[in-house]
């Protein structure tokens, strides 16, 4: 494969690798990094590429390991990138609510980084992405029932949390509306 | 919509065996309808599995820096490959060197070394027809020893006389005629079989 060949087939994927990048490390700054030693890894294998049935599913399981290693041997994940979102949502009686975008990005994305590595990236996978278990498996060098089991209970864990976050806040609400009445 | 299926795909949903056909019916149901409040939460994590991944994209700088950081690579590799080119040069015209001087070392030795030792050509004729003379009376010597190895042969000769076994067993075969003789002493037990009859 050479150079001109190279953008145009590996290059576009940088987005995809470092969604999942940044997903896996959980910070821009490391997830920047680690897509560009990504890159730098696939080019010198740029040869053998070809030989890749599935290009991207490849250079999917490179970042993988690349960032598995990087948290393994630098223990970076900070505190505060695994600050976890607490402030319940405000729920009003009203009938149509609208969903405030913002919050149920921060809101869900957070829930799932708090979840063991293996449900994130399969929820990332599996659920913003929309791969196939076929392809999930290529990627994480898993069988599809671990990992079925595994999306199972991220989403459960997930849907739980985030109950709790609606609980709690029309909970809260209600002792306010109390506290005005 | 219809809310059962709504539940009925959650279901399936949850317990990680919906088809990625059912996760996008469920996903444009919770972004484009208004939901029951039980399912808000759920709504929530619909829409972020709709918009979210695709809005954390990355810095539009990080496509320029893997570009360098490819540029980089290849810069460096050209130069490792020149430099392997360079050495490689090296390499072989100092092994042309050497070649040369062993080749001109030889040359000199072969000139000085073959030298006549005796003046006159007969002499040294007479010589080496002589030294030939001896080296072959020798080997004929050493060959002597390897005649008792005709011998072998005349020992294996007594052992011809083995095949006669054969002829003596042939003889044993009368042996096994008893058994006809023996049949035909069958007829005495009719002599005793009357003597039952009349009883």
């Amino acid at each position: 494969m050479n150079s001109e060949e190279f953008k145009n087939m590996v290059l576009p994927l940088s987005n995809k690798l470092y969604s999942f990048a940044f997903r896996i490390l959980k910070r821009r700054e490391e997830a920047e990094d680690a897509i560009q030693e990504v890159f730098l890894k696939l080019w010198k294998l740029r040869n053998k590429l070809k030989e890749y049935r599935n290009l991207e599913a490849f250079a999917m399981t490179v970042t993988r390991n690349y960032c598995l290693d990087k948290i393994r041997t630098t223990h970076t994940v900070s505190v505060e990138d695994n600050y976890y979102y607490n402030d319940p949502v405000l729920v009003d009686d009203t009938a149509d609510r609208k969903l405030d975008l913002k919050d149920a990005v921060s809101h869900v994305k957070d829930i799932i980084n708090n979840l063991p590595e293996q449900q994130r990236m399969v929820i990332h996978l599996r659920d913003i992405e929309g791969n196939s278990y076929h392809e999930i498996s290529e990627i994480m060098k898993e069988n599809v029932n671990t990992l079925r089991v595994s999306v199972s209970r991220a989403r459960t864990k997930v849907r739980e949390e985030l109950n709790k976050l609606y609980q709690n806040g029309s909970k809260e609400n209600r002792t306010s509306v109390a506290k005005i009445l | 919509m219809d809310l059962k299926r709504i539940e009925l795909l959650l279901q399936k949903f949850y317990s990680g065996e919906s088809a990625i056909e059912d996760e996008k019916e469920l996903k444009d149901f919770f972004t484009t309808n208004d939901v029951p409040r039980h399912m808000w939460a759920e709504q929530e994590m619909f829409t972020y599995y709709h918009i979210g991944g695709k809005n954390e994209i990355p810095d539009k700088e990080l496509k320029n820096k893997i570009i360098n950081v490819i540029k980089g690579a290849e810069q460096e590799e050209a130069k490792r490959f020149t430099n392997r080119k360079k050495i490689l040069y090296m390499v072989s015209s100092a092994a042309a060197v050497i070649a040369l001087l062993i080749v001109v070392y030889f040359a000199f030795i072969f000139n000085t070394s073959m030298q006549d030792t005796y003046d006159n050509p007969e002499i040294a004729y007479m010589q080496t027809k002589e030294t030939l003379l001896f080296v072959s009376a020798k080997l004929n010597e050493g060959t002597k020893n390897l005649y008792a190895i005709g011998k072998l042969d005349e020992a294996t000769k007594p052992l011809s006389n083995i095949s006669k076994i054969e002829y003596s067993t042939k003889s044993i075969y009368t042996i096994s005629l008893f058994g006809t003789g023996i049949r035909n002493l069958e007829n005495l037990s009719k002599i005793i079989n009357p003597i039952e009859d009349n009883n």
